[in-house]
């Protein structure tokens, strides 16, 4: 797609986008806007508001450059915008569709389950054994660091019920380890 | 970094959301610090959503370059507003600074005289007649081809031009019409200049639509002007005190304001094309 090459560190393009540098936003957008892109439509499966929310967080990025702390890696920044984009628009209008691990039914290649029980051991398997709804919760609330009630609004229930599948999840994953 | 990297296959996989929870999660936490994976992404995704990214890229390129938007607009989104009524309105002239400070100056004035010519008939009067004529002024030039900068745009817009015309109307009305209240509070004889001249006013502004079907807006509002200050003056003067604002009048601004609005909803058609007497 775009085709240059910017040698840049995506700090200084950040710091050259805060300036106003279109090509240095450029350069972020094709860095960063596919992961993006993957990433909120394993959250979202409503595609029209992903396509949203991935403008929602350059728009963003472009104009809220100057606020980066300047700590930590850019992409986890800009993931932190585009979660709480993603909330946002949900906020507005509820998802038709809501991918609860839809795809996680599909069976893990042989290959991956190598992996699998290298990378992870007996909490991967555990984790991915959880009921989808379960899953889900824990998705949103250890890995993507949401509050119980933004978890609660990704996934169109009430916080109260995010918290009691947090913890049946907590409780199930320590039987599990034991 | 670490010397892990996600294998294509896994990439593949995770990129068509099909790897189970776990390792999704650990390719994403490691997508976040890794370039090189990011790229391996890039290259999987670019496959079969390169004209996505791009449709997307230019969308955020005029988003970028889209003027931003003024104080007034952004206040009215944050007030819940929809994007597009935001603009139209932020867009009203006689919403605009300039505006806004010829009224406060024409206000200020009746509040003076007022209070100049003491706590008597005269003064409350005054401000009586003026406080009405305020809203049709506004309204007359928030839609002058003369005046407004996007007349020739609206008249082009595929937006109704009533809802248009109802909702500066609204806008300037209400606009106006606080800054007459907060002056009328400042006067002495409050029993009056707080309220009596709200429905007149209503009234004297959707007279002037109405009759902006047929002349020009400007001359509608010269003419309801023109036929508003000797009533006023005359029945104060022959019929009893204050007669234009007593319990009669009142009802009789209500009729005319609820037969002008019936008569502009029954014709909100013809408003496509004949607004400021084209």
């Amino acid at each position: 797609m775009f085709d240059h090459r910017d040698g840049r560190a995506d700090a200084e393009l950040l710091a050259a986008t805060g300036d106003g540098d279109r090509t240095a936003l450029e350069a972020l957008y094709v860095r960063h806007a596919p992961w993006l892109l993957v990433r909120l439509s394993r959250r979202c499966a409503d595609r029209t508001i992903v396509d949203e929310v991935v403008q929602d967080t350059f728009v963003e990025v472009w104009r809220g450059a100057r606020r980066w702390s300047g700590r930590g890696e850019v992409g986890a920044w800009i993931w932190g915008i585009g979660v709480h984009r993603l909330l946002d628009r949900l906020r507005r209008r509820p998802p038709a569709l809501l991918i609860v691990g839809e795809h996680d039914e599909l069976v893990a290649s042989a290959e991956e389950e190598v992996l699998l029980a290298v990378q992870f051991g007996d909490l991967g398997r555990a984790l991915d054994r959880l009921s989808p709804e379960l899953r889900a919760v824990v998705q949103a609330t250890v890995l993507d660091g949401l509050t119980a009630r933004e978890a609660g609004r990704l996934l169109g229930i009430p916080a109260g019920t995010v918290k009691t599948r947090m913890m049946r999840a907590r409780a199930v994953l320590r039987e599990e380890l034991s | 970094m670490t010397g892990w990297h996600v294998a294509d296959d896994t990439m593949i996989g995770y990129a068509r959301g099909r790897v189970p929870l776990s390792l999704g999660a650990s390719v994403e936490t490691h997508l976040l610090a890794c370039a090189e994976c990011r790229d391996l992404l890039r290259a999987v995704v670019a496959g079969g959503e390169v004209d996505r990214l791009e449709r997307l890229w230019d969308e955020v390129v005029a988003r970028v370059d889209a003027p931003r938007p003024r104080p007034l607009e952004r206040l009215l989104r944050l007030a819940g507003v929809s994007e597009d009524t935001a603009r139209l309105l932020a867009a009203t002239p006689t919403l605009g600074a300039s505006w806004l400070a010829a009224m406060s100056a024409a206000l200020g004035f009746a509040v003076f005289a007022a209070l100049a010519a003491g706590a008597n008939d005269r003064g409350t009067l005054l401000f009586l007649t003026v406080a009405p004529i305020l809203p049709v002024l506004g309204v007359a030039a928030a839609f002058h081809r003369g005046v407004d900068p996007t007349y020739e745009i609206a008249l082009a817009a595929p937006y109704s031009a009533f809802r248009l015309l109802l909702l500066r109307s609204a806008a300037v009305a209400a606009v106006t019409c606080t800054a007459a209240v907060v002056a009328g509070l400042l006067l002495p004889d409050r029993s009056l200049t707080a309220a009596a001249w709200l429905l007149p006013a209503l009234a004297l502004t959707l007279l002037t639509l109405v009759v902006a079907r047929r002349v020009d807006v400007v001359y509608a509002a010269a003419g309801v002007v023109a036929v508003w200050v000797p009533t006023v003056v005359l029945s104060h003067l022959n019929v009893g005190r204050f007669a234009a604002f007593g319990p009669a009048a009142q009802l009789i601004c209500l009729a005319v304001a609820a037969v002008s609005l019936v008569v502009l909803v029954a014709g909100r058609d013809r408003y496509a094309t004949t607004l400021g007497g084209v």
